[in-house]
């Protein structure tokens, strides 16, 4: 008799894998998103492009295990809803925490 | 006989998710929709046990759906529950406002997603 919590496992590491390239895709969107940021060159459509991007991941990366990554995404969404221009520096940073953060996955 | 749950969920991966977490650790039967249109399509042909809808969305987002849910005989007695990964509180009260079953927060433990289904919705 297969033991339910054995399969939820084995098939969350596979939807996880299935997931990899749009995760990738996410984060390289952030890092874009970033490095405008950082050159003064961000419009308002980016920066909605990344409140978007940070909210899926602050909402699926938890359910794959990945707590600090959600905790990190969910840090970024804040800080592009804020209606002010972040501070470029600290947004660069979350986004490389956040990438550090499922590493070892990507 | 088992219930059947519809999920509405843009994301691929959250809709693969929350179907096997209800599949193997509920024991439910699960239909998924990739967008409100769709979803409410759905439910009007299978008759659902329960909804469980993501909030944002492309196009029709969540409380979209709902309310168009709402407004059909066919689906308006379907209980819906909203998944959402928006955690402030000014966004869940404007939740429990629209009259949904319950709120279910992302990201979610697909181990205890069905227990937590049950719970608000009174299942035993």
């Amino acid at each position: 008799m297969t033991d339910p919590n054995s399969e939820l496992r084995k098939g969350l590491a596979a939807i996880w894998q299935k997931s990899l390239p749009r995760v990738t895709e996410q984060i390289a969107t952030l890092e874009a998103i970033a490095a405008a940021l950082a050159g003064g060159q961000l419009d308002e459509e980016q920066m909605r492009t990344g409140e978007r991007e940070a909210h899926r991941l602050a909402g699926s990366l938890g359910t794959f295990g990945f707590h600090e990554g959600t905790r990190i995404a969910r840090e970024l969404e804040t800080l592009m809803s804020s209606g002010t221009s972040p501070d470029p520096a600290f947004v660069s940073s979350l986004v490389n925490e956040l990438r550090k953060s499922i590493a070892s996955e990507i | 006989m088992s219930k059947t749950i519809l999920v509405i969920d843009d994301e691929d991966n959250v809709r693969e998710v929350t179907s096997m977490s209800l599949e193997v650790m509920g024991g439910w039967q699960t239909l998924t929709a990739s967008s409100g249109a769709e979803g409410i399509e759905i439910a009007k042909r299978e008759k659902p046990d329960a909804i469980l809808l993501d909030v944002m969305m492309p196009g029709m987002d969540g409380p979209t759906t709902f309310r168009a849910l709402q407004q059909d005989e066919a689906t308006r007695t379907i209980p819906v529950l909203l998944l959402t990964a928006k955690v402030q509180a000014a966004d869940r009260a404007r939740f429990a406002d629209l009259g949904v079953a319950g709120v279910i927060s992302k990201p979610f433990d697909p181990a205890v997603l069905p227990t937590d289904v049950s719970t608000a919705l009174g299942w035993s």
